[in-house]
This record gives structure tokens, sequence and C-alpha cells, in this order.
């Protein structure tokens, strides 16, 4: 009868080591969100400035420029996934996954070809595990968004656009990461990156999307120093820059939101099952104890 | 006129100037309020603000580009570094 007390108490054991490994877990998490919403903050006045030059130079200027054309006839598109490198994050990287694969199911409905792109481990294995081929991944600091990381994507990007079909170039660019709004909410959303979408009523604060409204309005002619080509040459490559880096801080944030909620469920859940085990242990010693009583009392009796 | 110096990662500094000087690819300019619109390149290099109320604010910045529109200046960079005695 000893034994059952002994299996569990070595589930109350183990189980009282993970719980100390998830409330760590959760507490690196929630050091860090910080951190990293303060990164996607002090990232959007950047943004937000590169935002209105971008979408008041190209609305008043039919300047053609490689990275604003549209092409009606898209015959290939990249799609970028932005997942975590490390498990242990709920569904954080399933729902963008779950996102991207209803968005290239689309995209294939539509006759394009896709190209994809991959962020995190998580999503390699994903189509590892699949067999389906990818283009290139990016794996390492999902949780801390670097802007060489943007970087060096939109130079990947960019150089795919510019490259012709026949040569295996894209016609547009997809992102799908996840939107941090609030450490209950993160959404999985796609992005068209490119050829730029230039205003964008969600990224745009209500503030900048009314001055905008207003210079449509006014329609000022730009003086530009050298001129307008050469200008969007240096502002949009910074744009793409600015706009790949908040998707990857949010991503970040919202992997990290999406740790801490599960570390923090996995805890309590542990928390349940040790009281579960203390339960079941006291009952098997109860029942030890009873059974060792009544052997002494009938072996009494016998005498 | 108001203007605001955005560095990559922060805000570095908002406010109503009298003159801003930047150096663009084609030399240094002066913007006034009122000046119209103007969208440019900056060189690597040193700008200057002058606020309605204040001592002269001056920085430098490796590459960026300077916007004008609406009486409302942007001075966009990389890096921005203040100098003398703004940067304390």
């Amino acid at each position: 009868m000893g034994a059952q007390i002994r299996v569990y108490r070595n589930k109350i054991s183990s189980t009282k080591s993970m719980k100390k490994i998830f409330k760590a877990m959760e507490m690196i998490a929630t050091s860090r969100i910080n951190k990293s919403r303060q990164k996607v903050a002090a990232a959007r006045p950047y943004a937000n400035a590169l935002t209105r030059a971008v979408s008041q130079v190209a609305t008043q200027h039919n300047v053609s420029h490689v990275l604003t054309t549209r092409t009606d006839d898209v015959r290939r598109s990249a799609v970028v996934i932005m997942t975590s490198d490390r498990g242990l994050a709920g569904s954080y990287s399933s729902n963008v996954l779950k996102e991207a694969e209803s968005l290239m199911e689309l995209l294939r409905e539509q006759g394009k070809d896709v190209k994809v792109y991959l962020v995190g481990r998580k999503a390699q294995a994903y189509f590892d595990f699949r067999r389906r081929p990818f283009e290139r991944n990016w794996t390492g600091d999902t949780d801390n968004a670097k802007a060489e990381l943007a970087r060096e994507l939109r130079e990947v990007l960019v150089g795919d656009l510019e490259t012709p079909y026949e040569d295996g170039g894209v016609d547009e660019i997809h992102v799908v990461y996840t939107v941090f709004r609030s450490m209950v909410v993160q959404e999985p959303r796609v992005l068209r990156l490119l050829p730029l979408e230039v205003v964008d009523a969600n990224a745009l604060t209500d503030e900048v999307a009314r001055e905008y409204e207003d210079i449509e309005e006014s329609g000022h002619n730009f003086e530009f120093e050298p001129n307008p080509e050469e200008f969007l040459d240096a502002v949009l490559p910074r744009y793409i820059d600015a706009r790949l880096y908040s998707c990857l801080a949010n991503a970040a944030t919202s992997e990290l939101a999406a740790r801490q909620r599960a570390m923090k469920s996995a805890g309590d859940n542990a928390d349940e099952l040790i009281k579960k085990y203390t339960r079941l242990m006291n009952n098997a010693r109860q029942a030890e104890i009873t059974t060792e009583l009544t052997e002494i009392v009938s072996g009494a009796e016998a005498l | 006129m108001i203007v605001e110096v955005v560095a990559l990662d922060r805000s570095v500094w908002t406010g109503t100037a009298r003159q801003v000087r930047v150096r663009t690819t084609e030399g240094d300019i002066g913007i006034l309020p009122g000046h119209e619109a103007v969208a440019g390149i900056l060189k690597p290099g040193g700008f200057a603000v002058d606020p309605v109320d204040g001592a002269r604010i001056e920085g430098t910045i490796d590459a960026g580009f300077v916007f004008m529109d609406n009486n409302r200046v942007t001075i966009v960079a990389d890096n921005v570094e203040l100098t003398g005695s703004a940067a304390a």
C-alpha cells in the first residue's frame, strides 16, 4: 500500500517543480513585456512622420516608383509569416499560422503563386513537418524586435519585388503578424506591405489621419531637394523598415503577452493538480492506516 | 511653426520655432514660418532649431530627411544627437 503514497508524492513533487518553472517563465515574460511595449510606442513617432511624408508626397506627385506601382496582374505574391521561436506561448504561433494558411489559400484561389518567408522557429517547424517549401527563414530574437532584422527583411523583399516575374520575382508582399492590442487581446493580422498602401487608416493615429485630410484638400506643391524620385528613393526604404519594425515589435510583444498568459494558467493548473494529488495521497494514507488497524485488531482477536 | 525632430527610436524634440536650419544634399537651407512645402534629403551633419522661447537647439544627425508642409517641419533621421546645452 505504501507504493501508492509514493506515487502520489512523486507526482506532487514533480508538479511543484514544474510550477516553479511556469512561475519563472511568467515572471520573465511579464518583465519583458513592458520593455517591448515601450519599443512599440517609441517607434511610433518615427513611423508616423514617415507615413505622413510618404503619403503626402506620393499622393501629390505622380511619381512612379517601383515600390508604389500597383500591378493589376499579380502573378506571384510573397507572404511573410511572423511566429515565435519557442513554444509555451499558448496558441500564439498557431493563430498566426492559421491566418497565414487562409491567406495563402485565398491567394492560390486567385491564381497566384505564393512564395513564403518565415520568421521564427515555430513557423519553420510547421513547414518542415508538412514538407512544404519556403524561401527563407529567420530565427532568433522573435521576442525582442531588432531594427537590423527589419532592414534585412526589407532588402530581401524589395529585391524580390524588383526582380521580374520570370526570374522568380514577386508582384506583392503580405505580412502576417500579431497586433498587440492589450495584455489580453492580440489579433493575428494580414498587412499588404508592398506595393505600398500609403494610407492605412489603422496605422495612422487619428491626429495624423485628420491632418492627412486637411492636406489633401489644400494640395501643396512640394519643393524637392534634389528631386521627387530621389526623395522617394531615400524615404520609401525607411518607411518600409519602420512598418516592418513595427510588425516585429508588435509580434514580439504579443508573443510575450501570450506566453505570460499561458504560463499563468499553467501555474494555476499546477496548483489544482497539487491540491488534487495531496487529497488522493491523504486518502491513500488513511486507507493504509485503516488497513493496518484492522489487521492489528483482527490479529489481537485471533489470539 | 511646429517643429518635430524624430529619431528611429524616440521623439527627440517637439515645439514651436522661429527658424530651422538643415543641411540637404543640395546645400544648407533655412526654413522660416510660412515656407512653402519642401521635402529634402539630409546629409549627415548638423542642424539647428531656434525655438520661439528658449535657447537655440543644435544637434547632429546621420542620414535622414526633412519634410515641411502646413507650417509643420519634421526632421527625421535614424540617429539624432543633441549637442551643446540642449543635450543636458
